[in-house]
């Protein structure tokens, strides 16, 4: 797996792509003009319409106060979330392990779950009670041990100190650890 | 052998072609005749070969091993058997066989 | 997928998003006039929908023509297409889906592994990406030593090394860069 490839699968791992939003997107805001299409093309042909002539579907839907408010309603979320994945920078923290044959790439809430879990493991408490906030260099792993049962912080820091050389991670990151002043009572 | 003379040739409807020359691919790859598909077109006047096939795993042979043992296969008994002049084959190979009862379609 | 294509996307969105807020603008002027706008004193612009009476219908239908074409043609020229070619020779080529299959068949005793897919991507299209999606709170270190093994194995069986990518994720995506929590 050479640097070239590495590289460029970095770029493009980098940002989601929105296409999958905006074929969805377009299908929705397709969807009301086809009904009004399908309505406008029965009156056209005087056939009965499924609901209303597309004219009286209009005035309806800008008359009734509820099918107003709820439309627009409607409108507004869509519109929002539309322009928030437009603007989103969906970019996803990963690390990398090292590997020879190929690249290998872990979302880092794969990365902080195997940190917190290797640092419950350590202190012999249950995988939830460790929590791990995971950034580029750094980890900050949170342990809530239980109560009458002290945990030393240098082994949680050890533990997890092997398991990022274990895993081989890169770009390398270093783990601090903090045992919680307030503990659990049983297991 | 050129099989351009007329006297003893072989000769078979193309759908009969494709059969025979799928069948001779899917035995090198290990899987039943009939999961293979056969498409043909003309090579300058010879036949070019397509076929697209799953390839079954625990033979003792890498898959492209045996994809390329297919495609010999095809170019070497294919025109004898079909008395067709072929001119290329390609194998495509498509994914596991799985040994599983089959599904009615 | 293009640097190109990224920002179309983008804009696309952008688009959408300010048509649907408009359209919800339009549906609520009585209001944005009540609260917002006469208090301060500005007027809204009339628009001119009365007169549309008679093209309307027809104006309708060639609307929802187009918005049906844009729509298939954004759909269907997605490019994703099937999972791809792996490996490519003259005389023979092989679909990902065969590795996807082996690397399914040795990851499948693997409780830990839910999900693995492998396709092509990338501009030539033969690096071969394989998204192995895991439990959460999953062993990565023996994550990654199965997902090797099964690599290893299918490069064997293969009789080639591909160029591989392996993206391990839980599936659930953080969408903004910085810090992630995990319980």
């Amino acid at each position: 797996m050479n640097e070239r490839m590495r590289s460029r699968y970095g770029r493009r791992m980098r940002h989601r792509s929105r296409s999958v939003a905006v074929s969805i997107a377009l299908w929705i805001a397709a969807l009301p003009l086809v009904y009004l299409a399908v309505e406008a093309v029965l009156e056209l042909v005087g056939a009965p319409a499924l609901w209303q002539a597309p004219l009286q579907v209009v005035e309806t839907v800008t008359g009734t106060e509820a099918l107003r408010f709820g439309v627009a309603a409607a409108a507004v979320v869509i519109g929002l979330v539309l322009l928030v994945l437009a603007f989103a920078p969906g970019r996803l923290g990963r690390h990398e392990l090292a590997d020879e044959r190929m690249l290998v790439v872990v979302d880092d809430d794969v990365l902080a779950g195997a940190l917190s879990r290797a640092a419950a493991s350590t202190a012999g408490v249950e995988r939830d009670r460790a929590s791990t906030s995971l950034g580029r260099r750094k980890a900050d792993v949170s342990l809530r041990p239980t109560s009458g049962f002290a945990v030393s912080r240098e082994d949680v820091d050890r533990a997890t100190e092997r398991e990022l050389e274990r895993l081989a991670v890169r770009p390398s990151v270093r783990a601090r650890s903090r045992i919680e002043q307030a503990g659990v009572v049983g297991r | 052998m050129d099989g351009t003379s007329p006297a003893g040739r072989v000769s078979l409807s193309s759908r009969a072609i494709e059969r025979t020359l799928g069948a001779l691919a899917a035995e090198e790859l290990g899987v039943p005749a009939d999961t293979s598909g056969v498409r043909l077109h003309d090579a300058g006047g010879r036949l070019g070969v397509a076929v697209t096939a799953p390839v079954a795993l625990g033979r003792g042979r890498t898959v492209l091993a045996a994809a390329e043992a297919a495609q010999r296969r095809v170019l070497a008994d294919g025109p004898t058997l079909t008395g067709a002049q072929i001119s290329t084959a390609r194998i495509r190979v498509t994914g596991l066989h799985d040994a599983e009862p089959r599904r009615v379609r | 997928m293009t640097r190109s294509n990224r920002f179309l996307n983008r804009l696309a969105l952008l688009l959408l998003g300010v048509i649907a807020l408009a359209g919800a603008a339009l549906l609520l002027r009585p209001e944005i006039e009540q609260y917002l706008l006469e208090p301060a004193g500005l007027m809204v612009p009339s628009l001119g929908l009365d007169q549309l009476g008679s093209i309307l219908p027809i104006a309708i239908i060639v609307l929802a023509v187009l918005a049906v074409i844009v729509a298939l043609a954004v759909t269907l020229t997605r490019g994703r297409g099937a999972d791809g070619t792996a490996i490519e020779q003259d005389a023979v080529s092989v679909d990902a889906n065969l590795i996807e299959g082996i690397l399914r068949r040795e990851l499948d005793g693997e409780g830990e592994v839910l999900h693995v897919r492998l396709r092509a991507f990338g501009k030539k299209g033969r690096t071969l990406l394989a998204e192995v999606q895991v439990r959460r709170g999953a062993d990565l270190a023996n994550v990654h030593r199965r997902v090797s093994a099964a690599v290893a194995t299918a490069d064997e069986l293969l009789g080639e090394a591909p160029p591989v990518v392996t993206h391990i994720t839980t599936g659930l995506r953080a969408r903004l860069a910085g810090s992630t929590r995990t319980h």
